[in-house]
């Protein structure tokens, strides 16, 4: 067996062995803070400073930063139990969960998303490592610190190509790193903060603005209601990670706490909010320029060596969870692993020559990351509470083709696809996340809020009417049968 | 966050005395967590106090809302 072939076995036994259903007894948060630091890890990306940047253009800094702080903890408290109580219930991953509203086909959906966020969240680290070099390149020769385009492209088109390197060699060899990364991010953060301080002055800080003609808005409320709706963004993010690690909780009382408290407070705003500061003070939202300036040449670069370092690891990561995540799509599953990582990463070539856009773009992303969650957010919560009252077949699950009562039609519930589609349709109408116009509406309660509760309703609505009288589904009102499914063992698989 | 979207595709990819083990396993686990569920069926639902925690996490931020917006 070749290299290839055995990183791509590897990479289908995770995706097969990460489906398997967990016991009790194989959990591993047994405690509010074991599973309170794990959500702080998880939060604690390198994009939180690049997405601090930006919050000060919110009409304030304290107005962005507080709004996203609100998005983050109303997003979390509504997305977590959404999609964590399934997955610790029945053991399972959210995408198995989603198949049970999606259908055994249309769960394909959600995970195309999650693969879209793992990826271009990939190409922003990517854009932000190729800055970062090039800032440190600078700073060891004396230049003047600023965009370099050919030595940017040449270090975003080197790091692409050491990742998809170490990916076709040993995906794995950066893995015992990555449980040090958000460690060191927060570490980074404090020390920056301490620094903030030294330099400015507390009651400085506490006035800083940037330049009003700089502004998204200068509307108080509006600009309130963007930090809302950039933190409830960065939640639904959360939708895809939250089952896997849900079901890794021992006891329920667990599950909500530490998720809002750990990525909604913590890791998250936290980071968030001491990168406003920095990117205030230091005029510029790019960290890698802010880390430097404020910690000075020698401390700034050895911070960002660091920092980069950290982005290499976080780059292949991401891609090697879509080449994990891409197995359950049997398209991806027949291609050879080369095939399947070049797929995802060749982007990455074009995103090098574009690196300013995508790093000035990212607040962008990061509400399309909302535009993609808030519809299968609402759907899936609606769908298991109140419509299956909170209880699933997990043998369903596991079940491929028509013998599946999650088969729907074709493999997909309809109901769920169109309502997911027209979500994201009024998302768009409310807020563009591109020119960040909005509509009146918007103003008082954002998008991703009332797209989700309106399109809970819908899919309650028109499931209740006209899907359940026809048996579709196996719902349990419908069937008025319980759950106890005699399919035959060898039906089941993964 | 996975699915099964693999359907026949795991041919010569992983060992077939792997394939039949996994299916073992599957089965095994699957009938312990209906069992578990069987014995206690509400166990790992949503509770009193986790719907409480989600309210109080929702009325903090909303009070937080209201302060700025008051303040605004």
């Amino acid at each position: 067996m070749s290299s290839l072939d055995s990183i791509k076995s590897r990479a289908y036994q995770e995706s097969v062995a990460g489906r398997m259903p967990v016991l009790p007894e194989e959990r591993i948060y047994h405690s509010y803070s074991s599973f309170l630091w794990t959500c702080i890890v998880f939060a604690a990306a390198t994009y939180a400073f690049l997405i601090g940047g930006y919050l000060p253009y919110c009409a304030n800094i304290w107005v962005g930063c507080g709004g996203y702080l609100i998005g983050c903890v109303i997003g979390l408290a509504l997305v977590t139990p959404g999609c964590g109580m399934a997955s610790y219930k029945y053991g399972i991953d959210t995408m198995d969960v989603a198949k049970s509203s999606f259908g055994t086909r249309g769960a394909v959906i959600p995970l195309t998303c999650a693969l879209i966020t793992a990826a271009g969240w990939g190409f922003v680290v990517e854009a932000l490592t190729a800055h970062g070099a090039n800032t440190i390149v600078q700073t060891v020769r004396g230049d003047q610190i600023g965009v370099s385009s050919y030595l940017t492209v040449s270090l975003a088109l080197l790091s692409i190509g050491f990742v998809g390197y170490m990916l076709m060699t040993r995906p794995t060899a950066f893995e015992r790193f990555n449980k040090y990364i958000a460690v060191g991010h927060i570490l980074v953060t404090c020390i920056m903060l301490w620094m903030l301080v030294e330099k400015f002055g507390f009651s400085s800080l506490l006035t800083a603005s940037v330049p009003s003609s700089q502004l998204l808005t200068d509307n108080k409320t509006l600009g309130l209601t963007l930090g809302i709706e950039f933190g409830v963004s960065n939640a639904l993010t959360w939708w895809p990670l939250g089952g896997g690690l849900s079901r890794l909780i021992s006891k329920r009382k667990n599950l909500i706490g530490p998720s809002v408290l750990g990525a909604g407070v913590i890791g998250n705003p936290f980071i968030s909010s001491v990168a406003a500061l920095a990117a205030v003070k230091e005029g510029t939202p790019d960290p890698t320029i802010w880390m430097i300036k404020l910690a000075g040449p020698y401390a700034g670069s050895l911070i960002m060596v660091l920092v980069l370092f950290a982005n290499l690891a976080t780059m292949i990561l991401l891609f090697y969870l879509c080449g994990i995540m891409a197995q359950q799509i049997k398209w991806f599953a027949k291609r050879s692993w080369l095939v399947v990582i070049a797929v995802f990463m060749s982007p990455g070539l074009v995103v090098a020559f574009y690196s300013d856009q995508v790093l000035n773009s990212v607040m962008s992303f990061l509400s399309y990351n909302g535009v993609m969650f808030t519809g299968i957010a609402g759907v899936t919560f609606v769908d298991y509470f109140i419509l299956r009252q909170q209880k699933i077949d997990i043998r369903q699950c596991f079940i491929r083709g028509p013998g599946s009562k999650y088969y729907f039609w074709g493999g997909v519930n309809w109901v769920a696809v169109i309502i997911t589609g027209a979500a994201m349709a009024t998302y768009l109408w409310l807020f563009n996340p591109i020119t960040a116009a909005s509509a009146p509406e918007f103003k008082f309660c954002g998008a991703a809020i009332p797209v989700m509760f309106a399109s809970a309703a819908l899919y309650y609505v028109v499931m209740r009417l006209f899907i359940l009288p026809t048996g579709k589904g196996a719902y349990p009102e419908s069937t008025g049968a319980g759950l106890e499914s005699s399919v035959p063992p060898e039906a089941l698989t993964l | 966050m996975q699915s099964n979207f693999v359907a026949e595709t795991s041919a010569g990819i992983i060992p077939d005395s792997d394939q039949e083990r996994m299916q073992r396993d599957l089965v095994a686990r699957i009938q312990r967590i209906e069992e578990i569920n069987r014995i206690d069926p509400s166990q790992g639902d949503l509770g009193k106090s986790q719907i409480m925690e989600m309210l109080l996490w929702i009325a903090f931020s909303i009070v937080i809302w209201i302060v700025f917006l008051i303040s605004s």
